[in-house]
């Protein structure tokens, strides 16, 4: 398949519900920058501590409690800044996905939080895009978002006042 | 014996004309005259005096007679002391007649003008006319008085009509005591009594030709010599007063050109080659100026214009001409930092690193995104075949959504 033929097909499913392959793709992606994120700053803090001390250079080690917060922080930070922004993170960048409102808008903030403590708190929920008629997730139903296939870039547009009334009615 | 009578005859018709005075004394003048000449009077072989036809086609008869004789005969002799005394008085004349001009020169007057004229006329060798002609204007002359000088003019006419007489007088006695005496003298000489002293004369006679010949070789080489000596001073001499270019200034060139052949005087006269070799090409094309000559002379566009480049380029050979060409010296003579950097302030390279790395990137991303849509219906399929599902799935968003 070439180029143009790849492009022409591809403009047909523009603006669908995603599937499951491709979400799933897009989440391990953000996972595996999150974790390089993660390293990094603890790489960037055990250089800082090796410069500003006499210690040999040691990956610091960090408790659970403030593993979990930092973890938890990041990944909440991450996830909801870019679906409230741009409506997708790296990982849905790469997989040309977007996440809006049934309408097509962009997340308001507060369902970008939900959502994304939704999958933190239960990320089985993406399996429920197998076996849904619309390729929803059950954080998709819970809060009122759909993702689909957007290779185009397009400005996104402010969260209408529809859109942050009733989500459960996206989803039908 | 017959030989003999023959010529005497001759001769004698000959001796008569002249007493007679049957040849007019022009032609008595051009004979002595011709004898004179050393080089006519050998070609000539006798005396010619006979102006009439008749007369000469008897005389040319008397020649080849007097050709076979060996012996001198007194006519012979006759005829020689005849022309001999024509000859002497001849040249007394001429120069009678040259001492009367000079003199008619020296004494100016109103007689002077006359002198001259029978002078001149006489020193280009037309005496006889101006003896005939004196005749008649002697009486003209003395109409208006005898002077010295004009006796003096008249002088070499009578000296030479004088001379011409006393020749026939001479010329007739011998003829005379040839034809008495003749025969008596041939009888004699016949005779074996003188057979033995004519003997001892031819003998000293022929040392004496012989002796004589030598010596006139000897002049006219000596005279040969001498021309050769004297002749290219002589010319150097008249050429040194000669002022050619006012001669080649009165000369009109036009007409003497336009009988030249110049075409044929080229092809068969001039060497065109040894011309050619004899150029110094090199030193002519230092003195020519091309670059004037090309810039305001040669239309450069119209050669242009008739020129076949690709015909040209054919016959080219480029691989050849390559192969002689210093590649490294050229390339050491090229300021290859400087292009580079003008070249590459030129391009911007940033642009063009980032929309190449853009377009592969995004082919990479775009072949990804499609095998993720491929993968998700063939998933949907997969699961919605297991939970029996009929139809398609909704996955387009509501119309008016803006996606």
């Amino acid at each position: 398949m070439t180029l143009e033929t790849r492009r022409a097909a591809s403009k047909e499913f523009q603006a669908h519900r995603a599937g499951f392959a491709s979400r799933f793709i897009a989440a391990v992606i953000d996972l595996c920058i999150l974790a390089l994120f993660g390293f990094l700053v603890l790489g960037f803090v055990a250089l800082i501590r090796f410069l500003l001390s006499s210690r040999p250079f040691e990956i610091p080690h960090i408790p659970g409690w403030a593993n979990s917060i930092w973890a938890v922080g990041v990944y909440t930070i991450y996830f909801t800044y870019e679906w409230a922004t741009t409506g997708r993170t790296l990982g849905n960048q790469l997989a040309g996905l977007r996440v809006v409102t049934p309408t097509g808008r962009l997340l308001p903030a507060w369902r970008a939080v939900v959502r994304s403590l939704l999958y933190l708190v239960f990320p089985a929920g993406l399996l429920w895009v197998l076996v849904s008629v619309r390729n929803a997730s059950v954080q998709d139903h819970l809060v009122g978002s759909a993702v689909i296939y957007d290779w185009y870039y397009k400005a996104p547009q402010s969260p209408s006042r529809a859109d942050t009334g009733d989500p459960r009615s996206a989803n039908q | 014996m017959e030989g003999n009578g023959h010529q005497a005859s001759e001769s004698e018709v000959i001796a008569q004309s002249l007493v007679k005075g049957e040849a007019g004394q022009s032609e008595l003048i051009e004979v002595a005259v011709v004898e004179s000449i050393p080089g006519v009077a050998e070609t000539g072989s006798g005396p010619k005096p006979g102006p009439q036809p008749k007369a000469s086609s008897t005389q040319e008869g008397s020649d080849e007679t007097l050709g076979s004789e060996q012996e001198p005969s007194p006519l012979e002799f006759a005829d020689l002391v005849a022309n001999g005394v024509r000859l002497a008085v001849g040249a007394i004349g001429l120069m009678l007649a040259a001492v009367a001009d000079v003199l008619g020169q020296l004494v100016p007057g109103p007689e002077a003008a006359p002198a001259a004229g029978w002078g001149s006329e006489g020193a280009a060798g037309s005496g006889p006319e101006a003896l005939a002609g004196s005749g008649p204007d002697a009486p003209a002359e003395a109409d208006s008085g005898p002077a010295p000088l004009e006796i003096l003019r008249l002088l070499p006419g009578a000296a030479l009509g004088l001379g011409f007489q006393a020749g026939r007088r001479l010329a007739g006695t011998g003829r005379s005591i040839n034809a008495r005496v003749g025969p008596a003298a041939s009888f004699v000489a016949r005779r074996s009594i003188l057979r033995r002293p004519m003997e001892a004369l031819r003998h000293g006679l022929d040392a004496w030709d012989r002796l004589g010949g030598q010596e006139r070789r000897d002049s006219e080489r000596a005279a040969r010599q001498l021309a050769r000596a004297v002749i290219p001073q002589l010319v150097t001499a008249f050429l040194d007063q000669i002022d050619l270019d006012d001669i080649m200034a009165r000369v009109d060139l036009d007409p003497i050109v336009r009988r030249l052949d110049f075409e044929r005087i080229i092809k068969e006269q001039v060497d065109v080659n040894a011309i050619a070799d004899g150029l110094d090409i090199g030193r002519i094309l230092d003195r020519v100026d091309f670059n004037a000559i090309i810039a305001q002379r040669v239309d450069m566009e119209s050669i242009v214009d008739r020129l076949d480049f690709d015909r040209i380029v054919d016959r080219l050979d480029l691989d050849g001409i390559v192969a002689r060409v210093n590649v490294n010296s050229v390339v050491e003579r090229v300021d290859l930092p400087g292009i580079t950097k003008q070249v590459m302030d030129e391009i911007d390279m940033g642009e063009i690193i980032h929309q190449s790395t853009s377009s592969i990137t995004t082919e990479t991303i775009d072949a990804l995104r499609s095998q993720g849509v491929n993968a998700d219906r063939i998933l949907s399929r997969v699961v919605d075949r297991l939970l029996l599902r009929k139809g398609e799935r909704q996955t387009r968003l509501p119309a008016g959504d803006g996606s």
